[in-house]
């Protein structure tokens, strides 16, 4: 029953490995008890030579089935097939002798085993060069890939194509093992196609049989390779498209059949690497781990590039007590180095001779070092030398021209060294081949003048103020008023800290000739004689937003951008009244509140305000009205001091309501929302 | 039996028993036990094994390289919130033809939406309200809202085919950082520590800097384990440097302890520590006393670095006025140049405030002032110095934006909701080609059309350029071996040199 369900012949792979054993065993044995052989041995021996008969005459047998499926070199499988026919004839004659002995027996019996094992090995071998192919003993399980320098020189097929079939195609498409019916080993059997006919060509708008099995999905029984075996890479199959599209063309040059971008980027990463640095790879030995751990026992100074490769990067940088010793240290090894970073470190001149052990270098940093133009000298012998960094340094034109000597560089840092324009430019102009890296000057000049920074303190001020005008620009002009005018060039040039001595609005502009004037930057500052003794609110601000109670609108402290600092005090869809009882009678003309607005957060601007004035605290007498208009779209958070003239008035107390527009207005995200207001800092003059 | 052979033994001895008692506690300290055994103890000259008394900073796991690196270090300029890549990359024209008109639904084919706009019965297309022209040898168009990211363009590779799988902040940030959507994998700067260690014993390999945008200053917050170390050893998580008087909590001595107290305490603690060690054996007492030491040095060499005040003018200029303004993303990318001339390999910034789903164009129009200028000059500042041929700078969000409005539709403004289909990075720097635009979004600016770039590809990539293979980092935790990029991601090598 079982049997039906098992292909005999499959159970061959598995019984193979029995008589192996077991007759090498006996053998051992034979060997090992020769000179003291008793009753036991002889029949442990007689034992073992039994089960390796009857294990042979199981492997021929499941073999000969194996075989009938088919897909196998005809020649491999003969020699096989009648090897283990042989040493199955062997291995039971073994048994006989050693069972049944004869006179002659001993004569015949070593010899005998001796050709069986002989039989053994090479029935074995040549069922292993079936299943692993035929090199599979000899090679050392890399495939050599022919070397391709130029890559448009290369035959695409050749050179190309057939690489990527023989690495991935053609362990079971090989004429030993025929899967499919088909040989991908030469270009007369891939025309030929295999059982299901050809692989190369397709009906109009079908792909290929060889793409299309290629990118079957991988749970596709048909997906080659099969699912387990080593998969083509996407570069690989565009490979095998491309050369298919150009009508699987045997003999074609690479350079000669058109190509996409993409097509191109893969054929160039066929090439030989043949930058300096795998050059050098090739000519130095691979460094001892004893050394680099003894080099780097203080902490990581050198590192391998990558795992099995040869060559090093060594890392000074930032170090101050740097000497001969350093350097020294890495002599021995100093071929294999090819990055040197010194930068930021005490290296000098003195010690700068040492840097021509180091003839391998591609890449040297010396930046912000105290190396002089004498350095330069030892350089020039650094023949592989591609990127050398010498920013910040006190190398000058003379330093410059001792480079001209370094044939392969390829990027050189001088900015911030003592080179002169005139002389980067004529290096540039002669060495085409180096990047000389520096920045356009005017790369980061804003295309634009924004308006200056006005700075001080704060803005409120009960006697004078200082404040200071800067623009971070230079070649820029700032112009200033403190009337309200609009300021231009015309107006009163900054040049000093300006001092206000009474409430003031500066506006101010940035000016550079050949520019267009900046926008106008407002701020206001207020002066503030009058101040009240108490604050009284009418009522309640929003809990979260209620700052220090009345004291915060008259504590001289301006509430900033961030309207959660605590001094602002907020109302939510409601309006604001507050009662100041002043210090002594004084004449008021002016009362300014400032608000807030940022209808992101659904803060707004007042609508309007009222004022009275008291003398008593009792009756007041309303003496301001005024409405503003709603504010149109916006969304930025802006802060503003709003002015109330009043008549001039002598009096002990002032009132002020503030009106909130209490709802969003229409154009907001969220319109009829409740909305805020902000109140900070109420300044009588 | 030689004094060589005990000390060789007894070393292998402590090892594996520490080794197994760390495995009983807690799988964290396997990770010390590996990481500490290839150098706790090395042979010095003569060949003889010492114990290694320099343990100075954090050595890596990996002995070499998987392959030569193109670069040493990563300045990743990451933009949270979501950056609209219509409003600054993806030159859209067709949006502003059919503004207005309903996103149709073979362009939209069912992907999901956020629980913002997902009660909205209409998708009103809507193009840039700004301007974009043609810059650099390439003419690759790029919004008027980065002036100076336009001057750079010949060095950038800006890839408009990325994709994520997350479509909220959160998962997203953690994907792009972890790999994962979910909280608790180690993040990119940690494996690099973990993997790489340390080139700079002064300072830590994983330095994370944050900043606010004006675009939204109260928008998405971030969690510290975004910069976490997840299942690895904690040595490796990233190290806020912040905009303050003690730029790394816990760094400085408390008021009264001198330098010469300072250090002669951890002279004495040291020798009680390593009493024990010689007692026990644990390797991580051996940590433990590396990190106090690294701890001590990092009194000097943060302010060091920190200290931005001796940068000459003409550097204020070209990272702009607000470089002098600490705590802002222009002088976090000056501090960024300053970590990377130290050699800390993974250099992480976040600037916050890219969120913008209602009142888009005047946000993003300051968000983008930000960080245009600042962005740029780091690029040219390191090219200059010739720190751009080894060092990768990134910049970009952690999804993009959609096509068509969230809310109200007005002349001026509108708003755009979160979307993962596709979206804009920029890169720069050593192994990347320059003056690169890769992939292409369809003409609705919705799907990729050619050369998506999943999260994964673009992790692969970053740690390709590292001299990384990202399959073969990895770290065994609750049965599995985890690695940056799970179980995908494939290399873009068409946008390598």
């Amino acid at each position: 029953m079982i049997l039906q369900i098992i292909n005999i012949g499959r159970l061959h792979p598995l019984l193979v490995h029995l008589p192996i054993g077991i007759l090498v065993l006996a053998f051992l044995m034979e060997l090992y008890f020769r000179k003291k052989a008793s009753g036991t041995e002889y029949k442990l021996i007689t034992f073992a030579l039994a089960m390796a008969a009857l294990t042979t005459v199981l492997s021929v047998g499941s073999g000969w089935l194996l075989g009938e499926d088919g897909g196998y070199d005809e020649t491999l499988l003969f020699r096989h097939r009648w090897m283990a026919v042989g040493l199955a004839i062997g291995s039971i004659s073994l048994y006989l002798i050693k069972k049944y002995p004869r006179s002659w027996s001993k004569t015949i019996y070593l010899p005998l085993f001796i050709a069986v094992m002989g039989l053994l090995s090479l029935t074995g071998h040549f069922g292993g060069s079936m299943t692993h192919g035929e090199d599979y003993l000899f090679n050392n399980g890399q495939i050599k890939k022919p070397v391709i320098t130029d890559v448009d020189k290369a035959l695409v097929f050749n050179d190309i194509v057939k690489p990527i079939l023989d690495d991935k195609c053609v362990s079971c498409h090989n004429p030993n093992k025929i899967k499919g019916g088909l040989i991908m080993t030469n270009k007369a059997q891939l025309l030929n196609g295999g059982d299901s006919g050809s692989i190369l060509l397709a009906e109009e708008g079908e792909l290929p049989s060889l793409i299309h099995h290629i990118k079957l999905p991988m749970e596709d029984e048909d997906h080659m390779p099969p699912k387990g075996k080593v998969q083509l890479t996407n570069h690989e199959i565009e490979l095998l498209e491309w050369w298919i599209g150009h009508e699987n063309c045997f003999d074609c040059v690479a350079g000669t059949l058109d190509k996409t971008e993409k097509i191109s980027a893969i054929l160039n990463s066929l090439e030989e690497d043949t930058s300096t640095r795998a050059v050098i790879a090739k000519e130095v030995e691979v460094v001892p781990e004893d050394w680099l751990a003894s080099i780097n026992i203080n902490g990581p100074v050198v590192t391998k590039l990558a795992a099995k490769n040869p060559l090093l990067i060594v890392n000074l940088s930032g170090i101050k007590d740097l000497g001969k010793s350093n350097l020294k240290a890495l002599k021995k090894h100093a071929e294999n180095i090819v990055e040197l970073n010194l930068a930021n470190s005490n290296f000098s001149d003195t010690i700068s001779s040492y840097l021509t052990s180091f003839k391998n270098l591609t890449k040297l940093q010396l930046q912000n070092t105290a190396i002089t133009d004498k350095s330069m000298e030892t350089l020039s012998n650094l023949k592989h030398l591609e990127s050398l960094n010498i920013y910040g340094t006190e190398i000058t034109d003379k330093g410059l021209e001792k480079l001209t000597a370094l044939s392969g560089l390829k990027t050189l840092y001088p900015w911030n060294s003592k080179i002169s324009k005139e002389a980067l430019d004529g290096y540039s102009s002669k060495h085409p081949a180096v990047t000389v890296v520096s920045l356009d000057e005017d790369l980061f000049t804003p295309s634009s003048l924004e308006p200056p920074s006005i700075i001080a303190d704060t803005d409120f001020f009960t006697d004078s103020i200082e404040v200071t005008l800067d623009y971070f620009f230079k070649g820029v002009d700032i112009y200033y008023t403190l009337d309200g005018s609009e300021p231009d060039t015309t107006s009163t040039k900054y040049n000093k800290p300006i001092v206000l001595n009474n409430s003031a609005q500066i506006k101010a502009v940035s000016h550079k000739p050949g520019w267009d004037l900046s926008t106008v930057k407002t701020v206001s500052f207020k002066k503030s004689n009058i101040l009240p003794s108490s604050i009284t609110l009418n009522n309640k601000p929003n809990d979260k937003y209620k700052g220090n109670g009345g004291n915060t609108l008259i504590d001289l402290k301006r509430g900033t951008i961030n309207f959660v600092d605590g001094n602002w005090i907020g109302y939510e869809g409601s309006n604001f009244a507050a009662t100041l009882k002043l210090k002594k009678e004084e004449l008021i003309s002016t009362v300014s509140v400032g608000a807030f607005s940022s209808p992101e957060k659904w803060i707004f601007f007042p609508t309007g305000f009222k004022v009275w004035v008291s003398q008593d605290g009792n009756n007041f007498r309303l003496v301001h009205t005024e409405k503003l208009k709603a504010e149109r779209p916006n969304s930025d958070t802006k802060f503003q001091f709003f002015d109330l003239n009043i008549p001039p008035t002598k009096s002990n107390f002032v009132k002020v309501e503030v009106m909130s527009q209490l709802k969003n207005p229409s154009w907001h995200p969220n319109p009829g929302g409740k909305s805020w207001l902000f109140v900070d800092e109420i300044v009588l003059n | 039996m030689s004094e060589k052979k005990i000390i060789e033994e007894r070393s292998l001895i402590l090892n594996r028993r520490s080794f197994l008692g760390k495995t009983a506690l807690g799988v964290g300290g396997v990770a010390l036990a590996s990481l500490l055994g290839a150098n706790l103890f090395r042979k010095d000259k003569n060949g003889i094994l010492t114990k290694d008394d320099s343990l100075n900073g954090v050595k890596g796991i990996l002995n070499s390289l998987h392959h030569p690196a193109k670069i040493k270090r990563v300045i990743y300029l990451f933009q949270s919130g979501g950056p609209s890549q219509l409003e600054l990359f993806d030159y859209k024209p067709l949006l502003n033809q059919r503004r207005g008109e309903d996103l149709p639904e073979s362009i939209r084919n069912g992907q999901r939406l956020t629980g913002m706009t997902a009660g909205q019965d209409k998708f009103p297309l809507v193009g840039s309200l700004f301007n974009f022209n043609q810059h650099g040898k390439n003419g690759t168009y790029i919004s008027e809202l980065l002036p100076y990211t336009a001057k750079m363009v010949d060095e950038l590779c800006i890839i408009k085919s990325m994709y994520t799988e997350a479509i909220n902040h959160d998962p997203a940030v953690t994907f792009f950082q972890t790999g994962s959507q979910q909280p608790g994998r180690p993040s990119i700067g940690s494996w690099l520590s973990y993997g790489l260690g340390s080139e700079n014993e002064n300072l830590p390999a994983f330095t994370v800097l944050l900043s606010r945008g004006t675009g939204r200053p109260n928008g998405q917050p971030l969690y510290t384990r975004l910069w976490g170390n997840g299942f690895l050893h904690s040595l490796h998580q990233g190290v806020q440097f912040r905009a303050a008087k003690d730029p790394v909590l816990y760094l400085n001595d408390p008021k009264g302890i001198t330098k010469e107290v300072k250090r002669e305490m951890l002279d004495n603690l040291a020798a009680l520590n390593d009493k024990h060690y010689q007692e026990s054996g644990d390797p991580e007492i051996k940590s433990r006393i590396a990190q106090y030491e690294m701890a001590y040095r990092m009194q000097t060499s943060v302010p060091n670095v920190m200290d931005t005040t001796k940068e000459p003018d003409y550097i204020y200029e070209m990272y702009g006025p607000e470089a002098k303004i600490p705590g802002t993303y222009a002088a976090n990318c000056l501090l960024a140049r300053r970590l990377a001339e130290q050699d800390v390999r993974f250099i992480q910034l976040y600037h916050m405030g890219w969120d913008q789903h209602d009142n888009l164009p005047g946000a993003i129009a300051k968000q983008a002032k930000d960080v245009d200028q600042a962005s740029a000059a780091l690029v040219a500042d390191l090219k200059q110095r010739g720190l751009l041929e080894d060092t990768l700078v990134i910049w970009g969000g952690e999804f993009g934006r959609t096509n068509y409005s969230q809310g109200l539709l007005t002349d001026t403004s509108y708003g755009r909701d979160h979307h993962p289909r596709s979206f804009t990075i920029w890169m720069a720097g050593g192994g990347i080609k320059p003056g690169m635009v890769y992939g292409e979004t369809d003409d609705f600016g919705y799907n990729i059309v050619k050369d998506p770039v999943h999260v994964h590809d673009f992790q692969a990539t970053m740690l390709h350029l590292l001299g990384i293979d990202h399959e073969k980092l990895t770290y065994k935790y609750q049965g599995r071996r985890f690695r940056l990029t799970d179980v995908e991601g494939h290399i873009v090598k068409d946008i390598l040199t």
